[in-house]
């Protein structure tokens, strides 16, 4: 659907942020909202896996912040492929039953009661960041990995609008022929940052963008000084901290926020807060300013919703050696549904979005929204949702209709 | 609408001695097949080893980001050369002040 430009958030509208967290998914993290927001599409309690014993095990809602999925859950293709087709050597035509959770988090262990852990997800009171910028904004319930497998190939999705073919860690782009994002920005005189945590975080756009383009990146601290400075970029992509490590300018800890297990969901809370914080505190960046708040895929955690079919990705095609499984793969069907928000005071509270959406949404709204010259794009971002139409008030929210967070220092 | 206030993990949750995850496995796989492809980032072969622990793999990453981004900032600064390979990084003492707002430094 074409862009309305008369809507008066859209008039408005200057910067774009996207803040791309790690593996959680929608379930998870915002499926306990069903019971008080019945039109998020939510877990009612009685969505179960069988268990390698053969009984029904449901979920149930005893997420913990740390220690609790460990080892980190398999999220690579053929681990994907059991999770939503109950079979690792296939995908469709058998149908995405989503009973394969369990399974899948038994073989890593061999471990009965803690193939369990698989099913849990968070109370809101322990999310209250989430939750609430979930409940006070728009959340997405169709807001799906792009592909059924790791990290760096379905962040490639955000930048590019394609994986270019692969379906793993190992990412490629040089010689390809879709440009990144950022590329299409600064051809058209816009401005754009990558803002990793710190360097020794740094990004997991290693072998492309930071080795051709350093001059694309800046930390968080950069990106917490543009705000407050209204010196912020038409768009801007952010990453959290992936590692806990010494501050690399010596001012103490950092701890990982980026919700990856097992490091903490509260710093990870706490790094949302920071990021909403910053725009929203300051009036010159919170009435032109959308925030998408989205993680990159569902770490192999359960999830209820089979994720659909989609138009392929032509010409790529991931052959079986690099699936893991005897079908190739033609980026034919999105991977697991995760936590999606979109931030704005021109979104009205308890807004719910059903369309389908995936990382290659990303560039193809940014491309929309700064009506990008034509470029060669991807046919999966060619083919992609757009969702900037869900700015939709005629007045922009009053201060006090917002929320608000106090970050609180770490004591014990 | 009143603020809400977000609570800080306990400081038992930091971890640098954590091992690599898959992810970081990856992305450390990334930064040396850069370091081979450039050959003269000058990266100390002490810190390139020592990459087991997240502690460990932030000092390689940070030195191979800085490498390429050029920076001489206070983000260059001197990190540790030696760690054992299954200890953390050791807590580092600062030469100076940060005069930037610390974000999630504890």
């Amino acid at each position: 659907m074409a862009l309305d430009r008369t809507l008066p958030g859209i008039q408005t509208l200057k910067h774009v942020v996207v803040l791309m967290m790690e593996n959680r998914s929608f379930d998870h993290m915002l499926g306990a909202l069903k019971a008080t927001h019945p039109n998020i599409d939510g877990l009612t309690g009685n969505e179960s896996n069988p268990d390698t014993t053969g009984a029904q095990v449901k979920v149930q809602p005893l997420a913990e912040y740390q220690s609790q999925l460990d080892p980190d859950p398999n999220h690579h293709f053929a681990a994907v492929n059991l999770q939503i087709f109950n079979n690792t050597q296939h995908g469709p035509p058998l149908p995405p039953t989503m009973q394969g959770f369990i399974a899948s988090y038994f073989n890593q262990q061999q471990n009965t009661a803690h193939s369990h852990d698989i099913l849990y997800y968070f109370t809101p009171d322990k999310l209250p960041v989430l939750t609430t910028l979930a409940t006070q904004y728009a959340t997405f319930n169709r807001w799906f990995a792009s592909i059924p497998g790791p990290t760096i190939c379905n962040r490639a999705f955000a930048h590019y609008g394609t994986s270019f073919g692969q379906v793993s860690m190992d990412v490629f782009y040089e010689g390809k022929p879709f440009q990144a994002i950022y590329n299409r920005l600064l051809a058209a005189n816009h401005t754009c940052k990558l803002f990793y945590y710190d360097e020794a975080s740094s990004t997991m756009e290693v072998v492309n963008l930071l080795q051709n383009q350093p001059s694309l990146f800046g930390t968080f601290q950069d990106f917490l000084n543009a705000c407050k400075q209204s010196a912020l970029p038409d768009y801007c992509f952010i990453e959290p901290n992936y590692t806990d490590h010494p501050a690399p300018d010596g001012s103490g800890e950092a701890i990982a926020c980026d919700q990856h297990p097992d490091h903490d969901v509260r710093a990870g809370e706490q790094f949302i807060a920071q990021v909403y914080n910053a725009i929203r505190t300051n009036p010159n960046l919170w009435p032109n300013t959308a925030i998408l708040l989205v993680y990159d895929e569902h770490g192999g955690i359960y999830d209820h919703v089979p994720p659909p079919a989609c138009p392929p990705d032509t010409p790529f095609i991931a052959q079986p050696a690099d699936t893991g499984t005897l079908d190739s793969f033609a980026f034919d069907r999105l991977g697991v549904r995760v936590p999606a928000i979109l931030i704005s005071p021109w979104v009205a509270a308890g807004t719910v979005i059903n369309d389908v959406f995936d990382h290659a949404s990303i560039p193809a709204t940014v491309s929309d929204f700064f009506q990008l010259p034509n470029a060669p794009r991807s046919q999966r971002e060619t083919n992609a949702n757009t969702f900037l139409n869900n700015l939709t008030l005629t007045t922009m929210r009053a201060d006090n209709e917002c929320p608000s967070f106090v970050v609180q220092p770490a004591n014990s | 609408m009143d603020p809400i206030s977000v609570p800080a993990p306990p400081r038992s949750a930091y971890n640098p001695n954590r091992r690599v995850s898959d992810l970081l496995y990856s992305q450390l796989q990334h930064f040396q097949h850069i370091e081979k492809k450039r050959g003269d980032l000058g990266i100390d072969p002490a810190i390139a080893a020592n990459i087991h622990t997240e502690g460990g793999a932030a000092i390689y990453i940070a030195a191979v980001t800085n490498a390429l981004r050029g920076t001489t900032s206070n983000s260059a600064l001197p990190v540790p050369a030696t760690t054992a390979a299954k200890k953390s990084a050791p807590p580092r003492k600062a030469p100076k002040k940060s005069t930037q707002k610390s974000t999630r430094k504890r």
